[in-house]
């Protein structure tokens, strides 16, 4: 069997510019591949010819589905006229059927401008205005809810920054290419009533400025990112420049690929298993383990804070019906902007207390008498504790990332003159809970606890970090 | 409405709404255009067939016949109508160039 050439080759399809795609079969033609089929207005596959001069005509059929516009019975009828005026028809691929003839002289498909106007119109309303302004107004609403309603969220987390900015980016994109459809618009509609052809909207992205804008993004974002990684001290801030050195890489490995495909005439197999297969799984698998090691790394450098109460301290913990004390599970969550932990301290009745002294004994058959739990949050960045320190300072609540609670504060004399302060929360914990700023300076914790502390139970827990 | 859209006919409608004076098979309108005016005029085939739909709408041709995928058509009372006024237009046209240019000899 012949050797067949088959080659992938992507490119997009502008309705206000298809003299590009025609221009582009013309040439890929000239140099010996004939389109074949076209999927999704995005992906030509070509099959290896003789070197050929020949012209294409791509046209919207204004009858057409986005679905499967070549089986529509008036798409047939509209081909057998093409075929009758010298056009051999090659695929439909959306709305957009592809023609091909030998004779430079074969009458244009459309012949009038201003019904080709007229029928391109309509698929362009869609792609040119209706969806930018659905991704503006999805935008808007994004940012509105991120930064309206949680303005006094300190949130520094790179995922929201990072939405943030390609909201803003994309937004911007829409505008600026809604404006330039609008502008083209009016200059087809000029040309058309003076007779003249339409005029190509030459701004629309191709292959080449889609990569350009993705590599002007990726350098802005990663400017960005790097800037205020250092500046709040967050680590995971720095994945994003390696995600985008892959994501780069990844399109130039397709490019060069492609490349390599048209030289060497791979055959079809080869080529669906290498280029829809392994490439996309081999780019995955690489940022899956890049990613997941950063991480480990990353959390790797989260120390862990071990309550350590003398037994003495816990006896503050107790009451006339405590026989025993003693600090319970704690629970540990790694954060790169803050450390989460969660203790626990234990009161036993006389009966677990007992039980407690032998040494073989099971933790369910020990009935605990009372529990207190706080949760503690160390800043780990010195920006954060800037701006927590801030806040106790001048009395000001705000919502720290983890805690999404809303709540006042509250004068108590007592803790004050310890360097506590506390705020009343209610939240998603239901109920009322108390949160407690311990602050001495140089180091801050802030606790929520489920019940109230005193200022000498608070001042042990408080030492414990302080040490 | 209609006559609001079609006050002039363009060159393209006027040599395809004349062909439909007899009944005729839609996708043979553009040899016989051309035919008739010596390959002057090329009607392209995606705009003869959204044309073609739309004279049906604005019932200046109907369909006689369907056989296939092909589709016969036949000129109205309104297509005439229509094709009457732009011959006179066409004839205003021609006799004010007359009479003006022909002065001025």
């Amino acid at each position: 069997m012949k050797d067949k050439g088959f080659l992938y080759k992507y490119h997009f399809v502008h309705i206000d510019n298809l003299e590009e795609t025609e221009k582009f079969l013309s040439e890929m033609a000239a140099k010996g591949w004939m389109l074949r089929h076209v999927t999704g207005s995005v992906k030509f596959e070509f099959e290896k010819c003789e070197p050929s001069d020949v012209v294409f005509s791509v046209d919207v059929f204004s009858e057409g589905s986005v679905y499967d516009t070549y089986t529509i019975d008036s798409n047939l009828e509209y081909i057998e006229y093409c075929k009758k005026a010298g056009w051999t028809f090659i695929c439909s691929a959306g709305k957009i059927d592809y023609f091909m003839s030998a004779d430079k002289n074969t009458p244009e498909i459309e012949s009038d401008q201003a019904y080709k106007l007229k029928t391109l119109e309509k698929p362009l309303m869609m792609t040119k205005i209706v969806s930018p302004l659905l991704f503006i107004l999805m935008g808007l609403v994004f940012l509105i809810t991120q930064l309206g309603a949680s303005r006094n969220l300190v949130f520094i987390s790179s995922l929201h920054f990072t939405s943030v900015f390609l909201w803003v980016f994309i937004m911007a994109l829409d505008i600026i290419s809604v404006c330039m459809y609008l502008r083209w618009l009016i200059k087809a509609r000029r040309e058309v009533a003076a007779g003249r052809k339409i005029p190509p909207n030459r701004f629309n992205l191709n292959f080449r400025s889609a990569a350009v804008l993705l590599a002007v993004l990726a350098f802005l974002h990663t400017a960005a990112v790097l800037f205020f990684g250092i500046r709040f001290d967050e680590k995971e801030m720095l994945i994003y420049p390696f995600i985008w050195i892959i994501l780069l890489f990844t399109m130039f490995l397709l490019h060069c690929f492609s490349a390599y495909a048209e030289k060497h005439r791979l055959d079809r197999d080869t080529f669906r298993i290498l280029y829809t297969v392994l490439l996309p799984l081999g780019c995955s698998a690489v940022i899956i383990i890049l990613i997941t090691a950063s991480v480990i790394f990353l959390n790797g450098k989260n120390k862990e804070h071990e309550l350590v109460i003398s037994s003495e301290d816990l006896e503050l913990f107790g009451d006339p019906q405590v026989f025993a004390v003693r600090t319970g599970e704690d629970v540990h969550w790694g954060h790169f902007l803050m450390a989460y932990d969660r203790y626990t301290i234990e009161a036993y009745d006389e009966e677990g207390a007992k039980k407690l002294e032998d040494p073989d004994y099971r933790p369910e058959e020990v009935v605990v008498n009372h529990t207190w739990s706080f949760d503690v949050l160390r800043p780990g960045s010195q920006a954060v504790y800037d701006l927590m320190a801030d806040d106790i300072r001048e009395k000001r609540f705000r919502l720290y990332g983890i805690n999404f609670d809303i709540g006042e504060a509250e004068r108590r004399p007592e803790l004050e003159s310890a360097g506590i302060t506390v705020w009343n929360i209610r939240g998603n914990y239901g109920g009322i809970m108390q949160k407690y700023y311990i602050y001495d300076g140089r180091t801050l914790i802030g606790a929520t606890c489920d019940e109230d502390l005193t200022k000498e139970q608070m001042q042990v827990i408080a030492d414990s970090f302080m040490r | 409405m209609a006559r609001l859209k079609y006050k002039t006919l363009t060159e393209q409608m006027f040599y395809i709404l004349m062909c439909m004076k007899k009944e005729c098979c839609g996708i043979d309108i553009m040899d016989m255009v051309s035919d008739m005016t010596g390959g002057k005029v090329k009607i392209g085939p995606g705009t003869l067939y959204t044309l073609l739909g739309d004279f049906v709408k604005q019932g200046f041709i109907r369909e006689t016949a369907v056989e296939g995928r092909k589709r016969s058509y036949i000129l109205t009372d309104s297509g005439r109508e229509i094709l009457a006024e732009e011959y006179m237009r066409l004839k205003v046209q021609v006799s004010d160039y007359e009479s003006y240019m022909g002065e001025g000899e």
